[in-house]
C-alpha cells in the first residue's frame, strides 16, 4: 500500500494488521465529510509530533459500538470541543490501510487506523446516532 | 510526550497524565520546566482551527481536581490567578498560532467542561511512609509501634473523617487498656482501670502517611532491657484478636480467656467499621519474637461484633453504689445519682420495687443504691449500657442492698 509522504518511517508499526472490520468513529457532520477523518499531523502542521510521529498519522476507531457511545457520552461532558459529536459507523476492507489495537484505560477496543494515500474514508462511514453528549 | 508550544509562558511542556484521548490527547495534565502544572482541553474545534484551554494550578489544587474534588468546570472556573491561556491553532499550513492570558469570567460555560463533571482518580496527598522496617523502627525507638492502614468509604484522597479516624483511635485505645487489665491484672466490667495500666498501655500518634490514610502510633512507654513491656503483652492479644476476627470459634475462644471488658470494647472498635473498608495494622516491637501484619476487612470486623453481641449483652451486673441523689422523677421513673468514690453519675429508669422508697427519697441526700447495669446494641448497631434502680436505702439505715456479688463477664 501507497503511504501519504509525510508518513515517518517504520509507519504503519511493524505488528499493524490490514484494516478490516466495523469499526466506529466520533465525527462532526452528518454524512461524515473528509475534514472528519484528517489526521492531526495534517490538521496542525505547526505542532512538533517528534514524540510520536506515527500515532500523529493516525485516526481513532473503536471495534465496540458500546465504547464510542459511551466515549461520546463521557467527553461529550469533559471536552466541550466534543460536545455535539456524532457516532459514525464504517465497514474496512483489504486495501484501506492498517490498524492496531490501541487500548486506552476507558475503552477497551480503542483502535489506531493508518489510511493510505488512495484512500477517501468518508463515504465508507455512515452516521447511526446523532444529538449532542450534554 | 513532550509538547512544545512557542509560548513562553507557558514553557515546554510535558504531557504527565492523559485522561481522553482522541485522536490526541483532548484532555490532559502537563508542566513545564518550571513544574507549573496545566490542566489542558480542546475547548473548539471547527474547519478553520482548534482552541485549546491551558488552566495553571498548584500541586494542591491539581491534587484535589483529580480526586474529583472539585469538578473539572471548577478547575478551569475557580482558577487560581483568575486566567486561562488560551491557544488557538489554525488547521493546515498558513497562520501561526496564537496565545493569550484571557479572564476566565468572559469564557461561556459552553467553552468548558460540564459542572459535576470530575476526574475522581485516587490521588496520594500525603508523603508514603520512609522504607524502613518497622521492627528496625520499633528497635531504634525501644517501643512498639503500629501502623495502620484505614481504607475509608468514598475517599480519593488521603484524608480521613475526623469524627471517625477519632473513634476508630479511641475505641482501639480503650480495648487495648482493657485487654491490658486482663493480662496484666484484673480483669473488671466496670469502674476506672487502674492508672498505672493506663499509663502501661497508653499508644500515642507521631505521624500520618500515605496508603489509603495511614496513622502510625507508638507506645507512650519504653521496652525493658529485654524488649518487653505491658503494652507488649497487650498488642499481642489484640493483635491475636485481629487475626482471630475471621472465625468466630477462634475469636470467642481468646474472648473467654480475656474477660473483663475486652469484649465490650473490641466490639466498639469493630462498630465503627461500619465506615471504613478494611484496615490494615502492621505491628513492629523491639522484642525479637513479637510483632506481625495482619489485616480485617469490614465485613469480618461487623460480623465479628454481632458474634460479640450474642456473646454479652443477656449478662446483667448488679452492684451497690454510695451516692448523693441529684434527681428523681417519679411520674416518668427515671433518677440520677452521683457516685461520691467513682466521681461519675449514675441514670436511668427506677425499677418497680425501687420507686416506694424513691418517690419518698430526699434531693441532695446520700443513699446507698442497688443499681443494675444491662447491655444491648441498638438500632444503630451501636453498645447502649444502662443503668436500672433496683433499691434505694438511706445511708444510715442497716439494711442490707446487694443480693449477691456481681459476675465478672
Amino acid at each position: 500500500m501507497p503511504w501519504p509522504n509525510y508518513y515517518p518511517e517504520s509507519c504503519p508499526p511493524v505488528d499493524a494488521i490490514d484494516a478490516t472490520g466495523v469499526v466506529f468513529r466520533l465525527v462532526k457532520t452528518d454524512p461524515p465529510r473528509p475534514s472528519d477523518f484528517r489526521p492531526l499531523v495534517l490538521e496542525q502542521p505547526h505542532r512538533d509530533f517528534s514524540a510520536c510521529p506515527c500515532m500523529a498519522c493516525g485516526l481513532s476507531v473503536y471495534r465496540f459500538e458500546e465504547d464510542v457511545f459511551r466515549l461520546r457520552e463521557r467527553v461529550g461532558r469533559r471536552v466541550p470541543a466534543f460536545r455535539d459529536s456524532l457516532v459514525a459507523m464504517g465497514g474496512l476492507v483489504p486495501g484501506m490501510g492498517m490498524v492496531k489495537a490501541t487500548p486506552s484505560a476507558n475503552e477497551a477496543s480503542h483502535t489506531t487506523w493508518w489510511v493510505p494515500v488512495e484512500v477517501e474514508p468518508s463515504p465508507v462511514f455512515a452516521v447511526v446516532a446523532t444529538g449532542g453528549a450534554a | 510526550m513532550i509538547v512544545r508550544r512557542p509560548f513562553p509562558e507557558l514553557g515546554d511542556l510535558r504531557v504527565f497524565e492523559v485522561y481522553e484521548y482522541v485522536d490526541e490527547p483532548v484532555l490532559f495534565a502537563c508542566r513545564n520546566g518550571r513544574d507549573q502544572l496545566f490542566l489542558a482541553v480542546l475547548s473548539h474545534d471547527d474547519e478553520a482551527s482548534r482552541t485549546w484551554f491551558y488552566a495553571p494550578m498548584s500541586q494542591r489544587r491539581f491534587e484535589v481536581v483529580r480526586s474529583g474534588g472539585m469538578d473539572l468546570n471548577g478547575a478551569f472556573r475557580a482558577v487560581e490567578g483568575e486566567h486561562i491561556f488560551v491557544v488557538t491553532a489554525p488547521k493546515g499550513l498558513g497562520d501561526t498560532q496564537s496565545g493569550e492570558w484571557v479572564p476566565v469570567a468572559v469564557i461561556a460555560d459552553a467553552y468548558l467542561p460540564l459542572a459535576s463533571e470530575r476526574l475522581e482518580l485516587t490521588t496520594a496527598t500525603l508523603p508514603e511512609p520512609e522504607d524502613v522496617a518497622i521492627a528496625a523502627t520499633a528497635k531504634q525507638l525501644n517501643c512498639e509501634v503500629l501502623r495502620l492502614r484505614f481504607d475509608f468509604e468514598d475517599r480519593n484522597r488521603t484524608e480521613a473523617p475526623a469524627a471517625l479516624l477519632g473513634q476508630l483511635l479511641d475505641t482501639l485505645q480503650q480495648t487495648l487498656t482493657a485487654v491490658g487489665q486482663a493480662v496484666l491484672g484484673k480483669a473488671t466490667t466496670r469502674g476506672e482501670i487502674p492508672v498505672d495500666l493506663v499509663n502501661q498501655t497508653r499508644l500515642v500518634v507521631t505521624g500520618t502517611f500515605a496508603g489509603s490514610f495511614g496513622v502510625e502510633l507508638h507506645s507512650d512507654a519504653q521496652s525493658d532491657l529485654f524488649g518487653d513491656s505491658g503494652v507488649n503483652q497487650a498488642l499481642e492479644q489484640v493483635v491475636g484478636l485481629l487475626e482471630a476476627s475471621t472465625s468466630d470459634e477462634a475469636l470467642l475462644r481468646i474472648l473467654e480467656q480475656l474477660r473483663g471488658r475486652s469484649a465490650s470494647k473490641y466490639r466498639e472498635f469493630l462498630l465503627r467499621f461500619s465506615g471504613l473498608r478494611s484496615v490494615e495494622v502492621q505491628w513492629g516491637s523491639p522484642k525479637w519474637d513479637r510483632g506481625r501484619m495482619t489485616s480485617l476487612s469490614s465485613g469480618d470486623a461487623l460480623r465479628s461484633a454481632a458474634t460479640i453481641s450474642r456473646m454479652t449483652p443477656d449478662e446483667p451486673v448488679d452492684f451497690e453504689v454510695f451516692g448523693r441523689l441529684v434527681a428523681l422523677h417519679a411520674r416518668v421513673k427515671t433518677y440520677e445519682l452521683w457516685d461520691e468514690e467513682e466521681k461519675r453519675k449514675y441514670s436511668g429508669r427506677v425499677e418497680d420495687d425501687a420507686m416506694e422508697v424513691a418517690s419518698h427519697a430526699t434531693i441532695n441526700e446520700f443513699y446507698r443504691a442497688l443499681i443494675r447495669e444491662t447491655h444491648a446494641i441498638s438500632a444503630t448497631g451501636e453498645m447502649e449500657t444502662k443503668y436500672h434502680l433496683l433499691r434505694l436505702i438511706p445511708s444510715g439505715s442497716s439494711e442490707v442492698s446487694s443480693p449477691e456479688e456481681p459476675e465478672h463477664k
